[in-house]
């Protein structure tokens, strides 16, 4: 079979014994790319606009009021955009590095065998997973921080009844069902598009793979944009207090 | 040789019978923003972002099955 | 734990990305997201503040308009007012001249009347005197003797009557 398949990353190198994969050195293209861009455009930024800082200026512009529209509050906004505006991009420019024709033909030779230098970085779990755990983090101690450590607990272990004390376990499944579904919802989606991708090209090399690409640039955008959003309102989900809570303060 | 098959045929039924409810889900939540969209067109800014969130979570179900099919296949 | 290896997970690359990405947030958010943020934010407040200057004068412009309006108005009125008042003026000195003019020809004419009145009854009596004189003349020619006085002027006047 000619298709080459491969859930993991291939390691294309070794750093004395730091193993250098073919995912994490896109990752980094990816970062180093995404410097260059956003370093050139803050530092050409003039009062009186051009038409690409025009551009730009309605994406940042339109970023950040959805941002505030979701979390509700200018100041938190504020706080919270540059995360995940930096995992749009990030997560954006990565899928979309995939799309430069020529780029998969790039192979390495190593003792394992031929390897393609580029890989799309978002078909690495462990770059989808360190985001992920970033942001499931970040929730966690937004939380700690909004609630308290014993009201943070607290909604975990509830002794008030049994049925109170079952859905604080199922809320600790929640949140681990939030990692499961947040790192693989990217991963699989990603990973099925270049599969799919792979597969139609073996299949029929001419013509015939290119609405594919077409969904597969769609998803490109929707799964960046999917995955920041997610983060955006499970962080502000942790970060507003619920109505019985403040009842509850008072009550005490 | 018998195992492996059967490992194969487990991984292809999880996420081809788990993708079916999310695909049903995602169908509905496609068709009636769309159509909130036709009877409302100046709120399609509002509902196009939230209707790819709703999307999203409807995803999860065919994302546990993937889940599941790559642990079948590979664990 | 297979399915993790199978993954290609590794704890030396996921914290190796983890830098990287650390190392992409930290670099845009100092040198990226701050700047463009901050002058979005100027320019949001300077077009804030032209549209509020742009508001303010228009309903300052509104406010001159209505005040212009008004003076306008007023002044209209009171012209009229003023018009009005002169009329009635006009009117009551005419009605008045017209009065006096009246009365004044009606004075002229009675004072005529009665000047007339008054000669004619002066030419009256004067001729009364005269005409009794040229009779008792005539009557003295014709009688050629004087008669008494007093006799003569009894009967001019008895005759005159």
């Amino acid at each position: 079979m000619g298709l080459n398949i491969s859930l993991a990353p291939e390691v294309i190198f070794h750093i004395g014994s730091f193993p250098i994969t073919n995912a994490f050195f896109v990752s980094i293209f990816v970062t180093v790319i995404v410097l260059a861009v956003f370093l050139l455009i803050a530092n050409r930024f003039q009062t009186v606009p051009t038409r690409f800082q025009a551009l730009v200026e309605i994406l940042f512009e339109e970023a950040f009021d959805f941002v505030e529209s979701i979390i509700g509050n200018r100041e938190k906004a504020k706080r919270i955009f540059p995360l995940v505006f930096t995992m749009f991009i990030f997560i954006l420019f990565a899928n979309l590095l995939t799309y430069i024709p020529g780029q998969a033909a790039v192979t390495l030779k190593t003792e394992e065998g031929v390897m393609p230098l580029f890989r799309a970085a978002m078909a690495d779990y462990g770059v989808v997973f360190m985001m992920t755990m970033v942001s499931v983090i970040l929730m966690q101690i937004v939380a700690i921080a909004v609630h308290g450590p014993f009201g943070y607990l607290g909604k975990f272990f509830n002794f008030k009844g049994p049925l109170d004390f079952f859905l604080g376990l199922m809320d600790i499944v929640g949140e681990i069902a939030k990692i499961v579904s947040l790192s693989f919802r990217l991963f699989g989606n990603i990973f099925a598009g270049e599969v799919l991708g792979a597969v139609m090209l073996f299949l029929a090399p001419y013509f015939i793979p290119l609405p594919f690409m077409f969904l597969g640039l769609l998803t490109a955008f929707v799964q960046a944009f999917v995955f920041s959003v997610l983060t955006l309102v499970f962080i502000s989900m942790a970060s507003t207090i619920e109505e019985d809570e403040l009842v509850e303060e008072a009550s005490i | 040789m018998e195992a492996e098959v059967y490992k194969y045929l487990a991984a292809g039924l999880a996420i081809g019978l788990g993708a079916i409810g999310s695909a049903i889900g995602e169908g509905m939540i496609g068709s009636k923003a769309l159509e909130a969209i036709g009877r409302n067109p100046e709120t399609s800014g509002k509902i196009t972002p939230l209707m790819f969130v709703a999307m999203a979570v409807t995803e999860s179900t065919a994302i546990y099955a993937l889940v599941v099919a790559l642990i079948i296949l590979f664990g | 734990m297979e399915l993790i290896n199978a993954l290609g997970l590794n704890v030396k690359i996921l914290l190796a990305q983890l830098v990287n990405f650390s190392v992409l947030l930290f670099v845009l958010y100092k040198f990226a997201y701050g700047p463009i943020l901050k002058m979005l934010d100027e320019r949001r407040d300077k077009i804030e503040e032209g549209i509020k200057n742009a508001e303010d004068a228009k309903t300052k412009l509104a406010k001159i308009e209505m005040s212009e309006k008004e003076i306008l108005s007023d002044a209209r009125k009171e012209a009229q007012k003023i018009i009005v008042a002169a009329e009635d003026v006009a009117k009551k000195n005419k009605e008045d001249i017209l009065n006096e003019a009246k009365k004044q020809s009606q004075q002229i004419l009675e004072k005529a009347e009665k000047n007339i009145e008054q000669e004619k009854n002066k030419m009256m009596e004067d001729a009364k005197k005269e005409l009794s004189e040229l009779v008792s003349l005539a009557t003295e020619k014709i009688v050629g003797e004087k008669m008494d006085a007093k006799k003569d002027k009894e009967i001019i006047d008895s005759v005159i009557k």
